[in-house]
């Protein structure tokens, strides 16, 4: 044990440490120069966050690799249960209240998924992942869930879900003419989904094309964002001297735009550098993934950086207008508890491969 | 073993494909970065314009609307502060539940509660409602005690506008009314309920001086627009407070001797200068009624009195001049050589033409009258006679140097111009030739002709300055505008002569209502504007006396005075609707009128 802490790489904890203090940093800005009521609970939920994701890094490999897929269907279950018991916050139906605390079977999942497909693809050859037979199965571990959050509904978590699914798929030596089948499939698909989505998911789509067109209404978040942002200019107006988002102009500055305050506040450069670290971070686990000597570390690893990619580039991207609106948070500086303990626990994951790189799993069941 | 075995083929794979993915989400991410430089680097200029557009407003200052007052500075329109009771933006969802507290606090005893969601309706979302207006001490205090109860009512202090002589002078004043959407008044000011535009009258007229210049604070604002704080304030002029000639005293005097007439005009001005002393139509209104919106009730009162008191008669009101014509006839007459001060005609009493008879006023006739005597007993024959020689066209170039049928230019807003008929005017609106009958009738100043007492005082001054045409003044600092007409002194003089025997000489029609008073005495011409036409039989069995007429039907009464008649000063005209005679009734009218304007006039010379 002693030299697995000793293993811990300590200068990306610390990395992630600055991140997450960067968060509590605006919080505490967004309440107008308080703690209360963001800032403090932050960094509690980042206290436990790191305890657990320390406790993951420790966990071996192997005892991850034999509970993929039990965790996996736990976290389906919730899922389900979603559907009948959900507590509605935001239009959306996500969490399940246990009076103490509310979990979002949403965010667990994203990583239990990916356990569970890396287990798969761990155990699963080559010339079967070419074919459509050794297929089957990982899609529908895929689509169950991806169906079911879409229905809550929450289009953001289903796309990154999809995507970092997409990663290890990729990865795992999916043929190329098979994706592009997809691709044209889905765009045929299209107007099914269209379909689907319910009136304001549209709306958001239809306003991410031209936000100009309602901006009271629907395109207001975009262009609010965008103004919060851009007037920050290069250096920015000064900690805790964001106009816009102190007078309420800019809305769900603690949450989703909370990049868009940040830039107010800290200019290009700032934004730049917390994108610095971002890339630091990516490259860690892009690093630990080339380096584990196992495929179910190798997926792990892959598909959590993916999800971790997604997250910045989703949030980012939405918040400059490059994607319509999707509720996606920015990764361990948003206001929130479960993404952040999800990432936690990725990050946790990830540093766990890393330690146990040389570690031989067998490749048959 | 010796030989390595390959590296799985899955590895390469996965390295390969784990490259492509890292190489993608470089690629991802440098757009993002792109992007954000765009952003905040060079359009953040454009962004900094849009959060500044987003928190900075700017708010009008609204200066204090000048003063009217009179020449000897009584006020006539002036400011007062009133508090109002406001209904904050947030509180507007609560308008139902929160009636009854409102009625509790304030008199809503005129207001229901569909009238203020009525006015919810119409007020946009960010600005507050105005639940009652001018509220008075004891509600301001009551309120003011409650307030921290209800965080979204509020009293806030404005300005109203007040005319304290409620209807003394209410036409020429005019009053303010709340600007509606065709006035096109920009959106900013639009916000402030204090803005007020001058609507009728001089608040009309001089609006744009009396308004001033606003002012502007620069506040910032939340996004919910609620006042963060002032950013800077820019203060703006008030309006000009201004002098009218109006004596207002006098124009009291003159509602008063009005008042038992019913219905009636006068008009007073300074000869020379042209100043108005008096300018009154009665009935008239309280203008204080349509400051801030006035009630159907009191709307549908003032629209359907048969005295028409919102019409203007002094300035509006068009009349048949009738015998007040005739000194346009006589110098017509005089200039062209058709009459001479000796020219004599006989009056038996009427004369025929074509068939037709028309009737002198005296049913017996004058006899041999001459010019002088024709003015001083207004015998209508000895102009039938004399109108056949003169023709229309004379007598209209004449009527054209008193500006008859065309404004005198005052400064209010809606005067008429009259109307002065010639040939063309005939053929084009009856489509037939003018005809002798017509220059008959025109001749004593019945027909088509018609003029506003205000013409017919100018036209008065005119005659009692020496034959300059003076423009009438409302403002005291407006300077004079005469011009001189091309009228031989001789004639006017022979004029003015006759006009002074109307009332000084025993047989003059107005002998009644002689000035007697120190500084002078009063010339002046009686005048009937017939209303209905006398039928024949009528005038067989007998013309019915006025008095025996339904009101509607009498004639209206005139009477046209200048005074003093040595050194001519003021000129007066009084038109009462329906008066019957103007001897009778006109005429004393004006003479009480001069007769305290030149008291006035002496007196303030004297101190």
């Amino acid at each position: 044990m002693i030299s697995k802490l000793k293993q811990l790489p300590y200068s990306v904890i610390f990395l992630i440490f600055l991140i997450t203090s960067l968060g509590v940093m605006m919080l505490y800005s967004a309440a107008d120069h308080n703690w209360h009521p963001w800032a403090s609970k932050q960094m509690i939920r980042i206290f436990f966050g790191i305890c657990l994701m320390v406790v993951f890094a420790l966990t071996d490999l192997r005892a991850w690799i034999t509970y993929a897929y039990s965790l996996y269907f736990i976290s389906l279950i919730l899922l389900i249960a979603v559907e009948f018991m959900g507590k509605i916050g935001m239009g959306a139906q996500r969490w399940i209240d246990l009076y103490i605390i509310t979990i979002q079977p949403s965010e667990i999942m994203k990583i239990t998924l990916l356990l569970a497909l890396a287990r798969y693809f761990h155990l699963t050859p080559l010339e079967d992942v070419h074919r459509f037979k050794g297929l089957i199965l990982p899609l529908m571990m895929v689509f169950v869930p991806c169906a079911l959050v879409l229905r809550q509904p929450d289009l953001g978590t289903m796309l990154i879900l999809a995507g970092a699914s997409f990663s290890i798929f990729f990865t795992a030596g999916l043929r190329i003419w098979k994706i592009l089948t997809t691709i044209i499939l889905s765009l045929i698909s299209f107007p099914i989904i269209w379909n689907n989505l319910h009136g304001y998911q549209k709306q958001r789509i239809l306003t991410f094309l031209n936000p100009e067109n309602d901006p009271l209404g629907a395109g207001y978040h975009i262009l609010q964002s965008k103004i919060a942002l851009g007037s920050g200019g290069l250096l920015g107006n000064g900690w805790g001297q964001g106009s816009q988002s102190h007078l309420n102009f800019l809305p769900e500055k603690q949450t989703d735009f909370i990049f868009s305050m940040y830039c107010e506040e800290f200019g290009v450069m700032g934004g730049l550098i917390l994108l610095f670290l971002y890339i630091v971070l990516l490259g860690y686990g892009f690093w630990v993934t080339l380096r584990s000597r196992t495929p179910f570390g190798r997926f792990l690893a892959i598909g959590l950086n993916t999800l971790f990619f997604l997250y910045v580039f989703v949030n980012i991207s939405m918040v400059m207008g490059l994607l319509p609106v999707v509720g996606v948070p920015l990764p361990l500086v948003s206001y929130g508890g479960t993404a952040m303990m999800t990432l936690l626990m990725g990050f946790g994951l990830i540093i766990s491969v890393e330690i146990h790189r040389d570690q031989r799993i067998g490749r048959h069941s | 073993m010796v030989n390595r075995a390959p590296p799985p083929d899955d590895k390469i794979v996965f390295s390969r494909r784990a490259f492509i993915l890292g190489a993608a989400q470089a690629g991802l991410l440098s757009m993002v970065a792109g992007r954000l430089i765009y952003l905040g680097g060079i359009r953040s200029s454009h962004y900094q314009t849009l959060a500044n557009d987003n928190r900075v407003k700017l708010q009008v200052i609204l200066p204090d609307r000048g003063r009217l007052l009179d020449r000897y500075g009584v006020v006539l329109a002036t400011n007062q502060w009133i508090h109002r009771l406001l209904l904050q933006p947030e509180g507007r969802s609560l308008l139902k539940n929160i009636f009854p507290t409102l009625q509790s606090l304030v008199d809503l005893s005129h207001t229901t509660l569909k009238d203020l969601e009525d006015l919810r309706e119409n007020t946009p979302r960010h600005m507050p409602l105005i639940v009652k207006e001018s509220l008075s001490w004891e509600e301001v205090c009551r309120c003011e005690m409650h307030l921290a109860q209800y965080p979204f009512l509020s009293v806030e202090r404005g300005q109203r506008r007040f005319y304290p002589i409620k209807d003394g002078a209410s036409h020429v004043v005019g009053y303010v009314q709340i600007p509606n959407d065709k006035d096109k008044i920009a959106p900013s000011f639009m916000g402030i309920s204090d803005f007020r535009l001058g609507r009728t009258g001089l608040e009309k007229a001089l609006d744009e001086q009396l308004r001033g210049t606003a002012g502007f604070k620069e506040i910032e604002v939340d996004a919910k627009r609620r006042i963060v704080r002032t950013l800077s304030v820019t203060t703006g002029k008030a309006g000009h407070d201004l002098t009218t000639t109006l004596d207002f005293d006098m124009q009291k005097k003159a509602y008063e001797l009005l008042e038992p007439h019913l219905s009636g005009a006068i008009i007073a001005l300074d000869v020379h200068t042209g100043a108005v002393r008096i300018c009154a139509s009665y009935p008239s209104f309280d203008n204080n009624l349509f400051t801030e919106g006035i009630s159907h009730n009191a709307w549908n009162a003032l629209n359907t009195n048969p005295y028409t008191p919102l019409h203007d008669k002094a300035i509006k009101g068009q009349y048949a001049p009738g015998s007040l014509f005739k000194m346009v006839i006589a110098l017509a007459g005089l200039k062209h050589g058709k009459i001479t001060p000796q020219t004599d005609f006989f009056c038996p009493g009427y004369i025929e033409v074509n068939n037709h008879r028309f009737h002198c006023h005296a049913r017996h006739g004058h006899g041999q009258v001459t010019l002088e005597r024709a003015l001083r007993e207004s015998c209508d024959v000895y102009f039938f006679e004399s109108s056949r020689h003169i023709g229309i066209d004379r007598i209209e170039e004449m009527a054209k140097l008193f500006r008859f049928g065309q404004k005198t230019g005052i400064l209010l807003p809606g005067e008429k111009e009259g109307l002065l008929p010639n040939r063309d005017w005939m053929r084009e609106k009856n489509q037939r030739a003018w005809t002798l009958a017509d220059t008959i009738l025109t001749s004593i100043g019945q027909g088509p002709l018609l003029a506003t007492p205000l013409q017919l005082a100018a036209y008065t001054a005119a005659l009692a300055n020496g034959g300059y045409s003076v423009k009438p003044l409302l403002l005291d600092r407006d300077s004079p505008e005469k011009s001189f007409l091309d009228i031989d002194p001789k004639h006017l003089s022979l004029i003015v002569k006759s006009m002074h025997q109307v009332v000084n000489h025993p047989q003059g029609t107005a002998r009644n209502s002689r000035l007697i008073s120190p500084h002078g005495e009063m010339a002046g011409k009686t005048g009937t504007s017939q209303v209905r036409r006398i039928s024949k039989r009528e005038r067989e069995s007998g013309v019915l006396r006025n008095e025996d007429v339904q009101w509607r039907q009498r004639d209206h009464a005139l009477f046209a005075g200048f005074a003093p008649f040595n050194n001519p000063r003021f000129s007066c005209v009084a038109l009462i609707e329906h008066g019957g005679g103007g001897s009778r009734v006109a005429a004393p009218i004006v003479r009480d009128i001069l007769k305290d304007l030149l008291d006035k006039e002496y007196n303030d010379q004297q101190t």
